[in-house]
């Protein structure tokens, strides 16, 4: 893989890396870092990713494992929510649907600024970087038993919360 | 009819039983993956069946969460995109260098090889009589005429006596023992030393080449003087000739370590010069 393929097949999948860096490392700057990393990693293994049938895959894997090894090393920091609810962009086909799906995130994105900062970071963890408990356990230095419970505590309260909007 | 119904109902019994788990925080990635899929089934259907019990509530919760991503909190910040390009660039760059650099090592370390080896060569095998004497380790103790408590001197033991003897058609036991303690004059040496040829010119026996008789002209004294008889080598003690295959080698790490050198010199320089370029 040359320079020019690499950049035709690797770099439109930086804004999906980004989002997941974010989720677990929380920060704009090291979410920033992690992908160029991650890009430095995967232009060592470039020989490798022609024989590879997913490379999204893989890529979201290379992110994944450096912001987790990232995240270990520092402290947890907060999720950046604004204080406005934030738009969304736009996620189907269908407008009605995804104007309601918009709606949706919208609200959701909201409520889970209400969310304490621990529920708020393990929940959007494993919804956003789709992380697993143990690998969130790595993230956070958290037990399996405390992630367990702040995952249980935060999805059942923002479940109640987004049934009252509806 | 009845299994359909079944079918839906183990389905639906499936989703409830991973959704508590879910909500329990007990759930791996994959079934989190199975359980996007039914939200994203639910939300297709949303506006024709809706139906406001749990399970559905809980879907939903599932199908906002995976959107969660596509919300401007998660949006890569502006000139990222750019700054990968530039490093994917600058990674592109230092590739092609350091093959580039890991080329022009070899073949500088190929060039400086084949220019020092033949001329160590030619200045060990010079005079092998004399590097032969020079050698401590071929000092050797006759202790054959002298009784064995007797102190016996020290004396150099070239290699070309010893061919003579060994080729002396007498076994030594037919001879008087002072005779063999006796070493041989140069004369008697020179006349057991084996017949040399004079050296052929290699290069000379060749026609020259339109394009290439120049530097034929300029590398045929070098390939000359680095031929080495085979009779010289065979006389040579071992120690000796290992000598010259140690200077060699250490040569070659020699320069290798030069070369090395130089590559991380101009890797340093060039990262600075990356550097000062993304400044600006």
């Amino acid at each position: 893989m040359d320079e020019q393929q690499f950049k035709s097949r690797i770099l439109p999948l930086h804004r999906d890396l980004y989002a997941y860096a974010l989720s677990i490392l929380g920060d704009d700057e090291e979410a920033a870092d992690c992908v160029q990393e991650a890009f430095t990693r995967l232009w060592e293994n470039r020989a490798r990713l022609d024989r590879i049938a997913n490379v999204a895959a893989y890529s979201a894997v290379t992110v994944r494992h450096l912001a987790i090894t990232m995240a270990s090393r520092s402290a947890g920091r907060a999720i950046p929510f604004g204080d406005d609810p934030p738009d969304v962009a736009d996620t189907g086909p269908d407008p009605q649907k995804g104007a309601e799906g918009r709606e949706s995130v919208r609200n959701l994105a909201s409520l889970l600024d209400s969310l304490p900062e621990s529920q708020r970071k393990v929940v959007v963890m494993s919804a956003v970087g789709g992380l697993s408990n143990s690998e969130i356990k790595e993230a956070t230095g958290l037990s399996d038993d405390n992630v367990r419970v702040l995952l249980s505590r935060g999805r059942k309260k923002l479940k109640i919360l987004f049934s009252k909007l509806k | 009819m009845d299994t359909d119904h079944d079918n839906k109902a183990t389905h639906r019994k499936d989703t409830e039983n991973l959704l508590e788990r879910f909500f329990a925080g007990e759930t791996t990635p994959e079934e989190n993956m199975i359980l996007s899929r039914e939200a994203e089934a639910i939300a297709d259907k949303a506006g024709k069946a809706s139906r406001e019990d749990g399970a559905d509530e809980g879907l939903r919760l599932i199908a906002a969460l995976d959107g969660l991503g596509r919300t401007p909190a998660f949006e890569p910040p502006a000139g990222l995109e750019d700054r990968l390009e530039r490093h994917i660039s600058r990674l592109a760059y230092r590739s092609r260098r350091r093959r580039r650099l890991r080329w022009l090592s070899c073949a500088a370390a190929g060039a400086l090889v084949l220019s020092l080896a033949p001329s160590l060569l030619r200045q060990e095998s010079a005079d092998p009589v004399r590097i032969a004497a020079a050698d401590p380790s071929c000092v050797l103790t006759d202790t054959s005429a002298a009784p064995r408590k007797q102190s016996m001197p020290h004396k150099a033991v070239s290699p070309a006596p010893l061919v003579a003897r060994l080729s002396d058609s007498g076994t030594g036991e037919d001879r008087p023992k002072e005779k063999r303690a006796a070493t041989p004059s140069p004369a008697a040496v020179a006349r057991h030393l084996p017949d040399r040829k004079p050296v052929s010119d290699p290069i000379a026996s060749l026609s020259p080449l339109a394009s290439l008789s120049e530097q034929l002209d300029v590398v045929s004294p070098a390939l000359t003087a680095a031929y080495v008889d085979p009779a010289q080598i065979a006389l040579q003690p071992l120690s000796t000739i290992s000598q010259t295959i140690d200077d060699v080698y250490e040569s070659i790490d020699m320069v290798t370590r030069a070369l090395s050198g130089m590559s991380y010199t101009f890797e340093t320089a060039s990262e600075g010069l990356a550097l000062i370029y993304d400044m600006q």
